[in-house]
């Protein structure tokens, strides 16, 4: 177990230097003036150009925060739904119904859409949350179902209330599979984001667009790269806290 | 302890939604204070939902549950329970929290100070006889033994004066639910809780109840007595086919030998001399006699072996193959003096001071009298 994560990580720090070894070596080689070398990624734009370190900075800057607005607002509306959902048992498919139905919007028309009545950034955020409910929700209700009856059991015997039961013993066993949920719609929202770019928003996903409209390639490459960077980041970043948060989950089963 | 923390139910009835017929229906029970008693009876007799209506997991539908004389919907149901300890069957352990968090679960919502609860789970992990180094292991890390212990002492946290187990020990292998019976009594000589223990293992409940109640499809109470006179007079015909055909062989379990008059027999002390043991021999049926000296079982003579020497230090005496402790059950002496092929099995107390021999008609006459 662990010999094999060493080895993943030996694996991804092995990619990354050479990644930075092979861009220096390239670097080293480029002037301005060796501009149409290099058809697909003019590396000049990227590393030599003055404004583009603050560009992209602004750019990534937008997409988190149209990113981390869209989901924390979405964790919130799905705890309420998820936490109406346990109560009542019935509402549960009719909530599970809307958020599905919300989802299948295309996001294309549902930014549009939202745009003639609110403002850009409030249409996307609108339009970027409830493509979240649906996956939060589900893992969420999934995640306190899946705590053993008999833990609750026990829980209630032992005559905690409702709210430290909640607290003290499901939310922290159902927490994987919360944390799941989040993952997912943390890396769907970071590609989502750029599409708002038709809205005059987008992060990294206006620089996409740019390069589309002028075709130039690598401003659609660079927009693209730090778009999956961005959502792998991400990713791990919450695996990492899951990982801190279930220490009871790592050590192994002796019997 | 007249009234202590005796549990009564008085005419408890429970009709689930959506059933016509009840699941427990006007059950009268009384549990004394400090004992034992033990429900049981087939699936769907409501022996669960009666215990669960105990600490009001399940609300009674009719009737009326009191502990210490205090009617249990008194007070909240929160505050209920934390002055009831409650074991099931799964166990139940919180996966996410150490050893010492679970037992500590009751103390903690209570509000005790720390050093409170950290001598407090120390002594409940002493109590019940498990390691300290497991205290800051996770519930997975144990063995189901193990787990089963740690749901007593998170259960007896607070101590609280009543218990109630569902099936405790149902989910462990047969040696180690011997064990846990065990321990469980000898608990109870220590903490003298008032304990309902649900079960569907008639010889759990025989070696565990003070009194046993069985009960019939319906929550309907057939016979409530004690281990002995259940076994001796099963009051119906549901109760007796309940216990099944070994009834005599199950009473043995509940008499041990300390209880036998063990008064005579073919043994004798070697301070009376050759002819006094010669004396001995010629009583003996069975053409055997047992040497005693300086209060410890020597060993067997033979007739034959007797008659050919002169002197008692002549004698080489054949060990006894049968021993058993005043504290076996007769179940156990049959046992013994049946795989060893003995005339009589050998009493002896741990020091090996001999108090005695259990004969066969020594058995017989226990059941009997």
């Amino acid at each position: 177990m662990t010999g094999r994560r060493a080895r993943r990580w030996a694996g991804a720090v092995a990619v990354v230097v050479l990644l930075v070894v092979w861009t220096r070596a390239r670097i080293d080689g480029l002037s301005v003036d060796t501009q149409a070398t290099n058809p697909i990624v003019r590396w000049e734009w990227v590393f030599l150009r003055e404004d583009t370190r603050t560009e992209l900075w602004d750019a990534t800057l937008q997409h988190l925060r149209l990113t981390f607005i869209a989901v924390g607002a979405g964790t919130l509306i799905s705890a309420a739904l998820s936490a109406i959902a346990l109560r009542l048992r019935w509402s549960l498919a009719p909530i599970t119904a809307f958020t599905g139905f919300l989802y299948t919007i295309p996001s294309v028309a549902l930014f549009g859409l939202l745009r003639s009545r609110f403002g850009n950034v409030m249409a996307a955020e609108v339009a970027l949350t409830s493509y979240t409910l649906l996956v939060l929700v589900r893992n969420m209700v999934a995640g306190i179902d899946g705590v053993p009856a008999a833990v609750t059991d026990a829980a209630d015997g032992l005559g905690l209330s409702r709210t430290r039961r909640l607290l003290t013993v499901e939310l922290p066993l159902a927490l994987p599979v919360i944390v799941a949920g989040l993952r997912v719609a943390t890396v769907t929202t970071v590609g989502l984001v750029g599409i708002t770019a038709i809205i005059q928003l987008g992060g990294l996903g206006s620089l996409i667009f740019d390069g589309f409209g002028t075709q130039y390639f690598t401003k659609i490459v660079v927009g693209s790269v730090l778009s999956v960077l961005l959502a792998v980041v991400l990713d791990l970043l919450f695996h990492g806290l899951e990982v801190l948060l279930t220490p009871w989950s790592r050590r192994p089963v002796v019997r | 302890m007249s009234e202590g923390s005796a549990i009564t139910l008085a005419g408890v009835t429970k009709t689930f939604p959506g059933t016509r017929a009840p699941a427990v229906r006007s059950l009268d029970l009384t549990v004394n204070s400090g004992s034992i008693v033990v429900l049981i009876g087939p699936s769907g007799c409501g022996k669960t939902t009666t215990l669960r209506m105990i600490n009001r997991l399940i609300e009674p539908s009719g009737g009326t549950i009191t502990i210490g004389g205090d009617d249990v919907r008194q007070r909240s149901v929160t505050e209920l329970r934390r002055g009831i300890g409650y074991v099931i069957q799964q166990i139940g352990l919180f996966p996410h929290r150490t050893i010492a968090q679970n037992v500590a679960t009751v103390p903690k919502v209570l509000g005790w100070d720390r050093e409170r609860i950290r001598a407090r789970v120390e002594e409940l992990v002493d109590l019940v006889g498990l390691d300290r180094d497991l205290l800051t292991r996770f519930p997975a890390e144990l063995s189901g033994g193990q787990q089963q212990r740690v749901g007593v002492a998170r259960a007896l946290a607070a101590d609280p004066p009543v218990l109630l187990m569902d099936e405790p020990f149902g989910a462990v292998d047969p040696i180690v639910r011997g064990r846990l019976q065990h321990e469980l009594l000898d608990l109870q000589e220590k903490v003298h809780k008032t304990i309902v223990l649900v079960t569907h293992d008639i010889d759990e409940a025989v070696a565990l109840g003070d009194k046993v109640a069985v009960l019939n499809v319906g929550g309907e109470l057939e016979q409530y007595d004690t281990p002995d006179a259940l076994l001796a007079k099963p009051a119906t015909e549901f109760v007796a086919s309940f216990l099944g055909a070994e009834r005599s062989i199950k009473r043995l379990s509940l008499s041990r030998v300390r209880d036998l008059h063990l008064d005579g027999g073919i043994w004798v002390d070697v301070s009376a001399g050759l002819a006094g043991v010669r004396a001995a021999m010629d009583r003996s049926a069975v053409g055997w006699l047992g040497l005693v000296r300086d209060q410890r079982f020597t060993g067997w003579i033979s007739a034959d072996e007797l008659a050919a020497v002169s002197a008692l230090d002549d004698l080489d005496p054949a060990p006894p193959l049968a021993r058993v402790s005043p504290e076996s059950s007769l179940r156990e002496a049959l046992e013994i003096i049946l795989t060893s092929h003995s005339a009589a099995a050998v009493v002896e107390d741990q020091a090996g001071h001999f108090s005695g021999l259990v004969e066969l008609e020594a058995i017989r006459r226990g059941l009997t009298g």
